[in-house]
């Protein structure tokens, strides 16, 4: 093979900035649908989202997991009986995604769904994320919580993201282990 | 140049942040940045958004941004996105 020249790393760069442009515009499209269906209902807006590392967010695997942990909560959401009032997913460049509106006040809804993602075997993956009606987020600090601890040590994940802590192969490597440990597991309980 | 209509780009998810930018309100270029990692990273996030402003030519107008933990490569993409913004 011939080595690469500066021509390729280039390349490279490019393709790597344009995944992350489709990341972000996937975000921020979401974001805006938040906003809007905010307005629109008037009620609490939930999405439901995964926090996976690196660019590949979209993969089979996390599609499957998502879809098992949106059962849940759909379950979840019944025996609590927090009405749901819409409901819409899909898999964009950052991932699979579910965004719901419900007919609960945000900071309660908030509360449930931290008590949902401690119950869930990939609870430290789940995103939920919470906005009220006028469009304002809540938080783990509204409800004064201290905010979510790393995947691999105990520091706050957020540190540990952006001061780069962990390389992004261990990152990855313990999420596909996770989520293969909760797909193996609801495979077998789906036998007889 | 100025900023003359207000624009924004990005979200207040996690991991992101939110870049508005409107006109000046003095005459001045005044940059706020609120951020979840502010006492570590506030004075970067400040630079880095200088910079980018400075090399758009934009001397006058009023940036704000709104930091959820995003990283340095998001904070330069969702700047540049904002200024492509407020330019059209």
């Amino acid at each position: 093979m011939y080595p690469q020249g500066q021509d390729g790393n280039r390349h490279r760069e490019s393709e790597r900035m344009s995944m992350l442009q489709q990341v972000l515009d996937a975000r921020e499209a979401r974001w805006k649908r938040r906003l809007s269906l905010a307005e629109e209902y008037r009620r609490t807006v939930v999405t439901l989202t995964l926090n996976i590392p690196g660019s590949e967010k979209a993969r089979d695997i996390y599609v499957s997991a998502h879809a098992g942990i949106m059962e849940r909560f759909m379950s979840f959401l019944k025996e609590k009986q927090l009405p749901l009032i819409h409901l819409e997913s899909g898999v964009r460049a950052d991932g699979p995604e579910c965004i719901m509106v419900v007919d609960v006040p945000a900071l309660e809804m908030k509360k449930e769904s931290i008590t949902f993602e401690d119950s869930h075997p990939l609870g430290r993956l789940i995103d939920s994320d919470v906005m009220d009606g006028d469009g304002n987020c809540k938080g783990r600090s509204d409800l004064g919580l201290p905010p979510r601890k790393c995947l691999i040590c105990d520091e706050p994940a957020r540190e540990c993201m952006v001061l780069r802590r962990h390389s992004k192969a261990e990152l990855i490597e313990k999420v596909d282990l996770m989520v293969s440990a909760f797909l193996d597991g609801s495979e077998d309980k789906r036998g007889p | 140049m100025e900023i003359t209509k207000s624009v924004s780009a990005g979200s207040l998810e996690s991991s992101d942040l939110l870049v508005t930018l409107g006109p000046a309100q003095n005459g001045n270029l005044d940059i706020i940045v609120e951020s979840i990692v502010e006492k570590q990273f506030g004075r970067r996030i400040r630079n880095i958004a200088m910079d980018l402003l400075s090399g758009n030519d934009i001397t006058e107008g009023m940036v704000r941004i709104q930091d959820k933990g995003a990283l340095e490569c998001t904070l330069r993409a969702r700047m540049e996105t904002a200024i492509e913004r407020a330019k059209e």
